[in-house]
């Protein structure tokens, strides 16, 4: 490689093109593509990720930013309802709620996902408790309870090394109160009473605060597992913040600035020293679960009652948010067609096209624009298909029928045995030698029966929990799902999931709303989409399941119900929909890349 | 040229604005789903990308003024032993 030193007589290197590898971090080289100086370097930001499943306020955290909790809180000032539910939180998505024993808001919490304690707060009975429970990943379980009772108190270190600090009862508290996994013992009194700061630490003898109530408070207060000393001040004094990270690495961000309002502030700490970070919060937060370390921080929740979640991450990567962008259009619109395929290689085979209905037509789509292949020997419409852009498969139709044709890239082939069960608006998954119809309409009865392919003939699969019709499916034989629809006439809209691993169902994580008409797309059971659909009106709504759960994604660039889905979870496709649409939509799911920095002279 | 574009568009979680849209450009979420949005190319891709729909600073310190007094409200309806657990909602002027 030539190198800047040999041209300019300067150690710098030349590429063409951008390296990619984590090596980059703190190198300058020169872009002669570009004709720029470049490096990378680690910076810190907040972004959103996925909502919680419901709103909560005065909640309080646990864990690291990709195996976290969010415990306890309420529903709001509007229905101030004390929820007695954790949720477990992934990286990017939340669980469905865990029950909790005690109903409490402000409780004072540590741990981790699978060793969390919640202790004390102000249960629903309106009183300030003392009753604390532990959660070991499945469930809580109450254990022996607090000394002193106390509300908005700052819990720090691990199950069998944590502290719950100061808070309030009839006063403020100087107490400290020391866990060891089993019962409780008094530790070094803090010099000021203090409750609602923003504190961390993965053991007592890392753990601090800072800030809180009553009044604005600033000062910093570390624990050496004996007793606690006074560091350097924040320099935006504040309560309800939350707090990240060891007392010689932490973060401390948002809470509530006099006279009450929230704060989108972000300070580190280094042992000694607070110093305000460039990084904000994108919604000012105070009263929420924060969790994690000083690189990778969340903080989820607001006051009033919000869902969302905030993310903070130091780091040489940058991602790129997922998206929907549009493709090349079918040349005929259609709506309650099959289809087959990858983002740059797929199928859309018939479908109905408006008056007179069916259609026997089929368009071949590269990536960028649909072109005409061989037509099927039988018009079809709202029928189930899968397999490869020269693999495919296709079968049923309306009026139901069981009949199935093949392609394998230059014709379709009519095959001599169809399903057992004629129906239509059913859920489809797989590939051409191992295909499976799940459900849909049978005639006037909406049916949980499935059937396997295998190549040459159906057989008989696992019936479905719940039967339906006009719904998805996604992955493979052994590894699929199937989501949303409804029942019949199409008065009731169904949000639940049932996995299918080529032998019988099982209940995965719900849709957040119940939907019919959607479109999906995915390789494994792990790994798929949902989109668009009717929720009862035409949505856009796009969400993406990881094998327990659905979050959030991009939503599409128009609403849609009713065509058809390809592809995978980071590269999908969405075609058609009613009414006989022309349209085609492709998702790019994130992508992670190094964070460019241009240098310039100014 | 104004600081600042203003527009409303609902948070769909992860990805919504990332760590790279945070450093392109000024963001700040406000309630009633209304975003202040640095003024520039970046900014203004955004909310387009987000289907936001773009409003004058008095629409929308309007809807956040709505939110808030509906916020007031509710809360003013606790009990004294409900609003000793949290503050009032506070009025919020957009930048």
């Amino acid at each position: 490689m030539t190198t800047y030193k040999e041209i300019f007589g300067k150690p710098i290197k030349v590429v063409s093109s951008d390296p990619t590898d984590a090596g980059a971090e703190g190198q300058v080289w020169y872009n002669s593509t570009s004709g720029t100086f470049k490096t990378v370097v680690s910076v810190g930001a907040w972004s959103s990720s996925g909502n919680m499943l419901e709103n909560r306020q005065n909640v309080e955290g646990a864990g690291t930013q990709t195996a976290g909790l969010a415990i306890g809180g309420a529903t709001g000032p509007a229905t101030p309802a004390f929820l007695a539910t954790s949720s477990e939180y992934n990286g990017s998505s939340w669980s469905s709620p865990v029950s909790k024993n005690v109903a409490a808001i402000s409780e004072a919490t540590f741990g981790t996902e699978t060793a969390a304690v919640a202790a004390g707060g102000y249960n629903n009975s309106g009183a300030t408790a003392s009753t604390v429970e532990e959660y070991n990943g499945s469930s809580w379980t109450a254990v022996t309870s607090l000394p002193q009772a106390t509300r908005g108190a700052m819990g720090m270190g691990a199950e069998n090394s944590g502290l719950v600090v100061g808070g309030e009862e009839s006063s403020v508290l100087t107490n400290t109160q020391e866990y060891n996994g089993s019962g409780w013992t008094a530790g070094g009194a803090i010099p000021t009473g203090v409750y609602n700061a923003a504190a961390n630490g993965t053991s007592e003898s890392n753990s601090w605060f800072a800030g809180g109530s009553d009044g604005f408070k600033n000062a910093t207060v570390l624990y050496n597992g004996t007793s606690w000393t006074v560091s350097g001040n924040l320099n935006t004094a504040r309560d309800q913040a939350g707090g990240s990270g060891i007392q010689t690495d932490a973060l401390a961000f948002g809470g509530r600035t006099p006279p009450n309002n929230p704060s989108n502030v972000t300070e580190s700490f280094n042992g000694s020293t607070w110093t305000t970070s460039s990084a904000t919060l994108g919604t000012n937060a105070k009263q929420a679960a924060a969790f994690g370390t000083s690189t990778a921080a969340v903080f989820a929740g607001n006051d009033p009652a919000a869902a969302i979640t905030q993310e903070f991450n130091f780091s040489i990567y940058s991602p790129i948010a997922a998206t929907w962008a549009s493709g090349g259009a079918l040349s005929t619109g259609r709506e309650s067609m099959s289809s087959a395929g990858t983002q740059t290689a797929a199928l859309a085979v018939g479908g109905r096209v408006g008056p007179p209905g069916a259609s026997t037509a089929v368009e071949s789509y590269n990536g960028t624009a649909m072109s005409g292949a061989p037509s099927l020997n039988t018009a079809r419409q709202y029928a189930g298909g899968c397999g490869t852009q020269t693999a495919a498969i296709t079968y049923a139709n309306n009026p139901v029928s069981g009949a199935t044709e093949e392609y394998d890239g230059s014709s379709w082939a009519t095959q001599p045995n169809s399903m057992s069960t004629a129906r239509r608006s059913f859920a489809s998954f797989g590939i051409q030698t191992a295909a499976l119809a799940a459900g849909g309409t049978t005639g006037p009865a909406v049916s949980s029966l499935t059937e396997e392919y295998n190549g040459t003939s159906w057989t008989a699969g696992g019936a479905l929990s719940q039967a339906r019709q006009y719904y998805a499916g996604a992955g493979i034989e052994t590894s699929g799902l199937v989501f949303g629809g409804s029942d019949n006439p199409n008065s009731t809209k169904y949000a639940n999931t049932e996995e299918y691993g080529g032998t019988s169902w099982t209940a995965g994580g719900a849709l957040p709303t119940g939907t019919s008409g959607l479109m999906g797309c995915g390789a494994t059971q792990t790994a798929a989409l949902a989109f668009g659909g009717y929720q009862p009106s035409k949505v856009a709504t796009t969400v993406e399941y990881d094998g327990s759960a659905w979050s959030s994604k991009p939503a599409m660039g128009g609403a849609t119900a009713e065509g058809s889905g390809a592809g995978t979870n980071v590269a999908g496709l969405s075609i058609g929909g009613s009414p006989a649409e022309t349209g085609v939509e492709e998702f790019t799911g994130e992508i992670v890349q190094l964070d460019y920095k241009t240098l310039t002279s100014s | 040229m104004a600081h600042f574009i203003y527009g409303t568009a609902t948070n769909t979680g992860k990805g919504f604005f990332t760590a790279e849209d945070r450093r392109e450009f000024f963001l700040r979420g406000f309630p009633a789903d209304v975003w202040c949005i640095g003024n520039n190319v970046d900014g203004a891709r955004w909310l387009a990308e987000k289907n936001g729909v773009e409003k004058t600073k008095a629409e929308a310190q309007a809807l956040v003024d709505a939110e808030i007094t509906a916020a007031q409200t509710a809360w003013d309806a606790l009990s004294d032993e409900q609003k000793a657990l949290s503050s009032r909602p506070s009025d919020i002027t957009l930048p």
